[in-house]
């Protein structure tokens, strides 16, 4: 009788949510932190996080820098702080152009099967040959490494899960019997697919979305790690953490407060996503 | 069954052709020209024809397509720029590290979060249970990078336990020679009766099977349990609970077996994310593996190598996925053909 | 006199929500002796099924069980549950509604049957064996031997519930508890596992508790009746009494929807064109001439149609009967120009309608609307009332906004909403009034063939009841003519005029319903017809209240 909870509206939904589930209340602070900092970074930040001081290098975090200095003596908490306006532009970014190229691509596949399926399900097949990460590597060496490019090249490697996950929804809205109704009218495909298919089938596409954001966070953060991704001056954490790779053993702070950010931004992006989908997807929290 | 293998390696030869076109495209959209890579600063007109007319660079793109994909079939990618080897060659060296590594961390994975996935389930709503799902929330969100950096301030710069990086140490290496049977280090220092050899690639290969396999833990975890809870409320288990079948049997006899055969098509999509953070994972513990191979190739733009490593791992991957798309098929009576 | 071999008392059954609590099973009582049959009937929602798993003690865990069930003197509620699991296949055993899924799809019939036995009775696997094997004789399974080691999907649903009853005679369950065993299967293999069922009681003298939503079923198979609407047992009683003289409103409701043959009392309108000469004279509004559809399969061709034909006349109801797979979407698709025939031609109002001819097609489609089976898929659940009810005028029609509002408003006026409700969504709606939508929508276009696939299959019988009235007041008000397809013969006597009946693909049998009902020519229209339920009892309108 648990199924009685899926009767009710998503806006019900979302408050019992709010209510009892703690973690998604945690996840939602967390994000709405980012926010605030990435917005308001110019005054929480003591100082230019691009300014040099060799005065001051590699001091350890204390009173006058919080988080400790770098190898340039640049203020480690300014850079971490304004850092977190691009990680939250490349998770936004990368799940948009995704779906901007998955979208159509999955609709028209599952909407008229047959060879037009077959041909644009083998092509996303081509790219999900390719292990998470390889293929964003590769993408972006052929266009020069940098954060645009590797924003990019994300983007391209992950739209074939979105197309997948649009066909297979829309295949079985395709069977409802008010799409068959719009059909037996003689009803324009293009319009059955944008008024009927579409708008009930988009609903696993967004669970899906919010559940990677925190994915594709990390994926743009590794990539700068290993050079592929922002360049200097660009405040990126995972070239953050790069730049102190040949110090961080006597120098931690230098790699920690970074690191640490990353952790606490996927985590709360992570369990809002959670949350999102226990909104959306009744019965995927009914089995939890 | 013939049928069935034969259908997949058809779509797999289709594929592989799919991941050759597209590395090829990547390979002539290259910033700079390979020549001016392979010549250096200010080459001489002539020079440069003449390295053209070499690497076949002067023929219209389609023929250079047919070419590359010819050269590809005989698994010819190339020379690197830095190893001065051919691709293949250096990939096969490097091969076993990473294989090592990457079955190992998949191994511990499994073993870790299949049994604790299934207790999570049993447990449903109690501590153990949210331990477990906290844990694995927090699992999810660490960079592979950053907790490889952590493991190693911790347990190799602080404590002095185990090494910083690499794959064995050098002096035991001098000490104890073991011949090289299979690639596996564990193996063939087993083979060679080397125990202090065989000691020290296990110390070496602790940390980075650790940072390899967590994250992939917690999703092997969340996956079991959810597969599980939803085996649980399958119909077939209410016959089974009317019948009177002790809840212990429930479990472990009839939830269990439905919770395995699905799980298979996980273990593939864990060992493509295990084979993309292995090129972090090697690189930071400076494994001598395929992943290190291909930063340090991104690194000094040698990018015939990058994109023969490519392919190579895109290839290894297809082979996985076959290997277990054939396993579920045995395994699931519904898909056998009677 | 004898113990019942189970007893109800007092049941209360509560789930314990976060919003508010629900009581699924409000003091109930009931008892049934040894070799009796209690047929339990409600609509969907009525707590039947939660009562029955009370008795077996599986509430989910979010449910209180208060007061007192016993089974064969053992007392269920408040009982350790390790007590509880050995009476649970020992005393009182359960089939369930859906055979398919009843059974483990990864091991083997034997395998599985044979654990159950073991751990539940610890028997030893050679005479669980035995058993198993015997039982499947008794239940004429083809191949009892060979059965035990094959997989669960190769066998049909009938197939499926015999072997779990044949499970439930190994474990020599006293009490048995069917809950809707024979819905999910075809009215001939339900015919055979009523009949199995009520040897099995004679037989072993069971306790079998029979809960099922048609009174029809009930009718055939039950000692006793009882009646439960949310939650409460309205009414109980012996099989004649209650038929005879229900006490309780709600009885008398659900007596009077039930599609029974003989007893009904909606009658279709009369058509002009009633017999053969007539119709042959006229000029048909809807022609089927060799219409034929084969897919290709692993086992060859596989022909869904063979050489269909038939004529509709203007204003009549003709009804097309068969069991699933037996070609009726197939045939309602090709109708619908969703599915490309192999052969054939079909000719609307003289034309014939075929991808060809665009604009006849359209035409043709201005004319000819369709009402499908599930309310619940039908309509668009993120479009409101008007915009669902509208779309056919705005994209079949040249109509302005203000006569399309008054269409729209004159269409959902006529199937009993109030215009007040344009403005709402599907899901503010119930069955029965998604129905009414949903033809509200076919008649919009003032249609001349209204296409009816199993329009009240999906609804609860006293909602039944009130759309097939309100089919027969619309045809009879606007002249249009039905092609009404169906499953459910007594619901052929109601609505429609003449019947085709489809077999395999094929047409076998066709004339005007009384001629077929009274003196059917086939072989299987005749075992159709055995198979639906009779009461034969008078008396059953229900009286004015």
């Amino acid at each position: 009788m648990s199924g009685r909870d899926s009767d009710l509206s998503w806006k019900e939904r979302a408050h019992d949510l709010i209510r009892y589930n703690r973690l998604f209340v945690v996840g939602l602070l967390i994000t709405a932190l980012f926010l605030l900092l990435a917005l308001a970074a110019p005054i929480l930040t003591p100082q230019d996080p691009l300014e040099i001081d060799f005065e001051t290098k590699l001091e350890a975090p204390g009173i006058e820098h919080w988080f400790g200095t770098d190898v340039l003596g640049r203020d480690i908490f300014s850079r971490v702080v304004y850092a977190t306006r691009t990680s939250l532009l490349t998770g936004v970014m990368v799940v948009t152009m995704a779906l901007l190229i998955g979208l159509p691509i999955g609709l028209i596949a599952g909407y008229y099967g047959g060879r037009i399926d077959n041909f644009l399900m083998r092509i996303a097949d081509v790219f999900l040959a390719f292990p998470p990460l390889l293929l964003p590597i590769a993408i972006t060496a052929a266009l020069g490494p940098g954060l645009y490019n590797a924003l990019m090249a994300l983007a391209i490697s992950w739209f074939p899960w979105y197309a997948r996950i649009l066909r297979a929804s829309v295949i079985s809205v395709k069977e409802e019997l008010y799409v068959k109704s719009s059909q037996a009218m003689g009803m324009n495909p293009l319009r059955i697919m944008l008024r009927h298919a579409l708008p009930n089938s988009t609903t696993p596409v967004i669970v899906q979305a919010s559940m990677d954001f925190g994915y594709t966070i990390l994926a743009a953060a590794s990539l700068s790690f290993i050079g592929m991704g922002a360049r200097p001056p660009t405040l990126e954490w995972g070239l953050m953490i790069s730049n102190s790779r040949a110090i961080f053993l006597e120098y931690w702070w230098t790699a920690f407060f970074p690191g640490a950010a990353i952790f606490l931004l996927v985590l709360g992006v992570n369990l809002l996503g959670d949350g999102i989908r226990d909104i959306l997807d009744p019965n995927y929290s009914d089995k939890r | 069954m013939f049928k069935t293998v034969l259908q997949r390696l058809a779509m797999m030869a289709l594929i592989l052709i799919g991941v050759m076109t597209i590395t090829f495209f990547l390979s002539r959209v290259l910033p700079g020209s390979p020549v001016e890579l392979m010549l250096g600063s200010k080459p001489t007109a002539e020079q440069i024809a003449q390295a053209e007319e070499e690497l076949g660079l002067n023929k219209p793109l389609i023929e250079q397509y047919f070419i590359f994909l010819g050269d590809a079939i005989r698994g010819d990618f190339g020379t690197s720029l830095i190893t001065g080897q051919p691709v293949t060659a250096d990939v096969f060296v490097r091969a076993t590290a990473t294989f090592e590594l990457v079955t190992l961390a998949l191994l511990l994975s499994l073993s870790v979060g299949i049994p604790l996935g299934v207790k999570a389930a049993v447990r449903k709503e109690q501590w153990l249970d949210h331990g477990v799902r906290m844990a694995s929330v927090a699992a999810v969100a660490i960079p592979v990078f950053f907790l490889g950096l952590l493991l190693q301030v911790i347990f190799a710069g602080k404590l002095g336990l185990l090494p910083l990086q690499g794959r064995i140490d050098s002096d035991v290496l001098l000490d104890h020679f073991f011949p090289r049977i299979s690639g596996f280090y564990l193996v063939d220092t087993l083979l060679a009766g080397e125990w202090a050899a065989f000691a020290s690639a296990v110390r070496h290969l602790l940390l980075p099977v650790l940072t390899l396999s967590l994250a992939s833990m917690a999703t092997i975890i969340r996956v079991t349990r959810s597969m599980m809870i939803e085996a649980l409320q399958e119909d077939y288990i209410r016959s089974v609970r009317a019948y009177g079948v002790p809840q212990k049997e429930i479990y472990y006899l009839y939830a269990l077996k439905a919770t395995l055969i699905p799980l298979l098509t996980v273990v593939g999509l864990t060992y493509g994310f295990m084979l993309g953070g292995s090129i972090i994972v090697e690189y930071i513990f400076d494994w001598p593996g395929v992943g290190g191979y291909m930063v340090e190739a991104l690194l000094n733009n040698d990018f015939t190598a990058v994109m023969g490593v490519t392919f190579f791992v895109a290839f290894a991957y297809l082979l996985i996925n076959l290997a277990i798309d054939l396993i579920y098929q045995a395994v699931d009576p519904r898909l056998r053909v009677s | 006199m004898m113990e019942p071999a189970l007893e109800v008392k007092d049941l209360e059954v509560t789930f314990i929500g976060r919003r508010e609590n629900f009581e699924a099973v409000r003091s109930v009582s009931l008892s049934i002796r040894s070799g009796e049959t209690l047929g339990l009937v409600g609509e969907s929602g009525s707590g039947k099924s939660q009562l029955s798993l009370a008795c077996l003690g599986l509430t989910a865990e979010n449910g209180e069980v208060s007061g007192s069930v016993s089974v064969c003197g053992q007392e269920v509620v408040g009982t350790d549950k390790e007590v509880i699991r050995q009476i649970r296949g020992q005393n009182i055993a359960m089939i369930f509604q859906n055979p398919m899924t009843a059974l483990n799809p990864f091991f083997r019939i034997g395998e599985q049957l044979i654990d159950m036995l073991r751990l539940s009775r610890e028997q030893t696997r050679e005479k669980a064996l035995g058993e198993l094997e015997s039982a499947f004789k008794d239940m004429a399974l083809p191949d009892p031997e060979g059965a035990l080691r094959k997989y669960p999907h190769q066998f049909s649903g009938g197939q499926l519930q015999r072997i779990m009853i044949a499970l439930a005679l190994t474990c020599r369950a006293k009490v048995l508890i069917a809950d809707e065993p024979t819905t999910a299967l075809d009215v001939t293999t339900q015919a055979q596992i009523i009949s199995l069922l009520k040897r099995l009681v004679e037989e072993h003298q069971i306790a079998l508790l029979f809960i099922t939503h048609d009174m029809g079923v009930i009718a055939e198979l039950a000692d006793r009746i009882a009646v439960m609407r949310r939650g409460e047992l309205v009414e109980e009683g012996d099989r004649s009494s209650l038929l005879r003289q229900p006490q309780h409103e709600y009885t008398r409701l659900l007596l009077a929807s039930v599609p029974v043959l003989g007893g009904h009392s909606a009658n279709p309108p009369e058509i002009k064109a009633a017999t053969e000469d007539m119709r042959a004279l006229e000029k048909p509004l809807l022609r089927v001439n060799q219409l034929c559809k084969s897919y290709p399969s692993r086992r060859g061709v596989v022909k869904a149609l063979d050489k269909v034909d038939f004529r509709l006349m203007k204003g009549e109801c003709t009804a097309l009967v068969g069991e699933s797979g037996s070609g009726k979407t197939t045939l309602a698709m090709s109708l619908l120009h969703l599915i490309r025939p192999s052969s054939g031609a079909i000719y609307f109002d003289g034309v014939e309608i075929s991808s060809k001819q665009r604009k006849k097609l359209q035409a043709a489609r201005r004319n000819i609307s369709v009402v499908f089976q599930n309310p619940y898929s039908s309509l668009n659940p993120r479009m409101r009332i008007f915009d669902i009810v509208s779309e056919p005028l705005r994209v079949l029609t040249d109509l302005s906004g203000d006569e399309i509002e008054q269409r729209v408003v004159k269409a959902i006026e006529s199937v009993d909403l109030s215009r007040n409700q344009l403005s709402r969504f599907p899901h503010a709606f119930s069955g029965g009034q998604r129905q009414r939508i949903a033809l509200a929508r076919a008649f919009v276009l003032e249609p001349k063939l209204i296409i009816l696939d199993e329009p009240t299959a999906a609804l609860d019988v006293s909602v039944q009841a009130q759309v097939v009235e309100l089919l027969n007041e619309l045809r009879a008000r606007t002249n249009v003519a039905y092609f009404f397809i169906t499953h459910d013969l007594a619901l052929v006597e109601r609505l429609a005029n003449r019947v085709l009946v489809l077999y395999k693909g094929e047409i076998i049998e066709r004339g005007t319903v009384v001629d077929v009902f009274s003196n059917p020519k086939h072989a299987y229209t005749r075992s159709l017809l055995e198979s639906v339920p009779r009461f034969d009892l008078p008396n059953l309108k229900p009286t004015e209240s």
